[in-house]
């Protein structure tokens, strides 16, 4: 088990090297540069002193090694646009608010889109079934930001039970995560239904039942334990997705967090703050594909890891 | 007793005998579900008001500029009086804040939102299908490559990687669909690899391959007729994704370029900045991509369970 993890964190360093050379050519090969939308009134030679200063009149392959030495160490360098804050201070600063979400979100899709799952399997074919397929279609097709939109016209303008948008206490929470955890929970019950639905037709849930198990036994023992284990590799990857946040999300309801610097240090052309959010991303999306594996071999016996 | 005998064999044969194929199984299975049927239904009036917003299929013959049809206008047709007008008579879904009728520029954003979304699917199909099924069916180097790249392609944020593309390329129509497509053929690859790698093994093949079918007969003819119904169904289900990301790149304002009217960009240009007071901005494009993606993911999904041969009927 530990050479096996060992192999994929050694596969994942070798993924994470090449994205960064990719995405450190990709970034520069952008045309324009950090100080090129010319907000601030610069004469050639400050522009050309900003360059020296943050090692942009270099070679890209120069440049690349410096970013990979820092690295090594841990630094990620500086923000181009909020020169005062390293970028793993910025992240550190926004993140805190976008993971609030992001785990709320979570939260909310879990607790609502299994249970909701598991009732319209066990309840096949009538009406509570129907309303889930509904409502899960419906969370499936409509983007988050279509939701964010929806809830803020409902709830926040017309009958102004909510605020429209900002970051400072609870009631200030439900309409983006329940925006944000539309489509999670759509996901999760349909996944859960055909799992449990799948379980349900086994043999030895009729010899459960056969041999006079109660119904609530039967579920707990020999249906829902087979039928959610195959759910943690379908669950694993939303978690990435949800605590790194959404742009869409993070604009619409004006949250300061993480989310709205995947596009504005594109905008900015903020080099070292695009690369160290690419680098985030790919370190936990490749964690938690691992943490799936590894978590799937323990709860389930029949599945060896070669 | 010798003419009864005649007259069976030339009855034309029973029903029950008629030749069926996957795809005709598939063909009623999909057309008894109601659901597809409303997906269906759907996503043709959509290609409809697509293809029929303005009259373009005649006018080169008339020889003058495409007049509207379903649309009420141009899209870029603006008038003084109703800027930012509420949705009325005359102007069924407002006006934005430039004059324009929100009605006539949905309908011409139908045809940006469908079109890119169907031709990046099947651009990426394009891509997929090929590096896939190279994969898959040669395995070794050539699979150890490929898959690596698809490896790091799929640690990309797909997002930036889009935002990246689109600043690099610049903001147009085919640039959307190009990077719209080389962010996608990724699952295409390994769905297809997958059904490569199983069905190289099937008996079918080896018996193609033993009584001497060269490598292009197998797989073009053996393999690839039987790896397609996954492949249909996730270009399918592809679509309503693509019409998300389209809408999110324009959204973000690297998408299509105004004053070409795509959904998203509708929303994001005035719709969000202004949707405290012009409420219409935001609503009618956002209704019609949930619209749009409902009826192609009610296909998609009619399509998946028609086209599972796990599916027994009477279930």
């Amino acid at each position: 088990m530990a050479r096996y993890i060992l192999t994929r964190l050694l596969g994942l360093l070798f993924v994470l090297w090449v994205l960064s050379m990719i995405t450190f050519w990709l970034m520069h090969d952008v045309p324009g540069g950090p100080w090129a939308y010319g907000q601030q009134l610069m004469s050639d030679q400050q522009l050309d002193a900003l360059k020296i200063r943050y090692g942009l009149d270099k070679p890209v392959w120069q440049q690349y090694l410096i970013w990979l030495g820092g690295v090594v160490r841990l630094d990620f360098g500086m923000s181009f646009k909020h020169p005062d804050e390293s970028v793993m201070a910025l992240i550190g600063r926004t993140w805190p608010i976008t993971l609030h979400l992001g785990l709320l979100t979570l939260l909310v899709a879990f607790g609502i889109g299994i249970p909701l799952g598991i009732v319209a399997a066990m309840k096949q074919n009538t009406w509570i079934d129907y309303l889930a397929t509904l409502l899960s279609i419906f969370g499936f097709v409509t983007p988050h930001f279509v939701w964010g939109i929806l809830f803020i016209l409902t709830f926040a303008l017309y009958l102004k039970w909510l605020p429209t948008g900002g970051w400072e206490g609870p009631q200030y929470w439900i309409l983006p995560v329940l925006a944000y955890a539309f489509a999670p929970i759509a996901m999760i019950a349909r996944y859960t239904r055909a799992s449990v639905v799948e379980a349900l037709r086994a043999d030895h849930v009729r010899t459960a039942r056969a041999k006079g198990l109660g119904e609530r036994s039967v579920m707990s023992h020999h249906v829902l334990r087979n039928a959610l284990i195959p759910m943690v590799t379908v669950f694993g990857p939303l978690i990435p997705d949800l605590i790194t946040g959404s742009i869409f999300i993070e604009a619409i309801f004006r949250i300061p967090g993480l989310g709205s610097y995947w596009v504005t240090s594109t905008f900015d052309r903020d080099y070292p703050m695009i690369i160290g959010l690419v680098m985030l991303w790919a370190v936990l999306i490749a964690i938690t594909y691992l943490i799936t594996d590894v978590l799937y071999v323990f709860l389930d016996p029949r599945v060896r890891i070669r | 007793m010798a003419t009864a005998e005649l007259d069976v064999v030339n009855r034309p044969a029973p029903r029950v005998l008629r030749r069926r194929s996957l795809y005709r199984d598939a063909a009623r299975r999909f057309f008894r579900n109601r659901l597809s049927i409303i997906g269906l239904l759907i996503v043709a009036i959509l290609l409809f008001v697509a293809i029929f917003a303005d009259d373009w299929f005649l006018a080169p013959l008339l020889g003058r500029d495409p007049q509207p049809l379903i649309a009420h206008y141009g899209y870029d047709e603006a008038f003084i009086g109703p800027t930012g007008a509420f949705p009325s008579a005359d102007f069924w879904m407002g006006a934005d804040l430039n004059g324009r009728d929100e009605w006539s520029r949905i309908v011409y954003g139908a045809r940006i939102s469908l079109s890119i979304a169907i031709f990046s699917q099947l651009l990426a199909l394009c891509i997929g299908l090929p590096m896939g099924a190279l994969a898959g069916w040669h395995g070794g180097k050539v699979d150890f490559v490929i898959m690596r790249v698809v490896d790091i392609m799929s640690a990309l944020p797909v997002l930036l990687l889009a935002f990246l593309l689109m600043l690099r390329l610049g903001a147009s129509y085919w640039n959307v669909l190009l990077a719209l497509s080389l962010t996608t053929w990724i699952e295409i690859c390994r769905l297809t690899r997958g059904q490569f790698l199983t069905l190289r093994e099937k008996e079918f093949v080896e018996a193609s391959r033993a009584v001497g079918s060269r490598t292009p007969r197998i797989v073009f003819g053996q393999i690839l007729p039987n790896a397609l119904a996954p492949l249909i169904v996730s270009v399918t289900l592809g679509v309503p994704r693509a019409i998300f990301a389209e809408a999110a790149l324009s959204f973000l304002g690297v998408g299509i370029n105004p004053p070409t009217p795509s959904w998203g960009q509708m929303i994001g240009r005035e719709g969000i900045a202004n949707m405290t007071y012009f409420w219409h901005l935001a609503l009618f494009p956002a209704l019609m991509i949930a619209f749009t993606m409902l009826g192609f993911t009610l296909v998609g999904d009619g399509l998946r369970d028609a086209l599972d041969p796990k599916m027994v009927e009477g279930k």
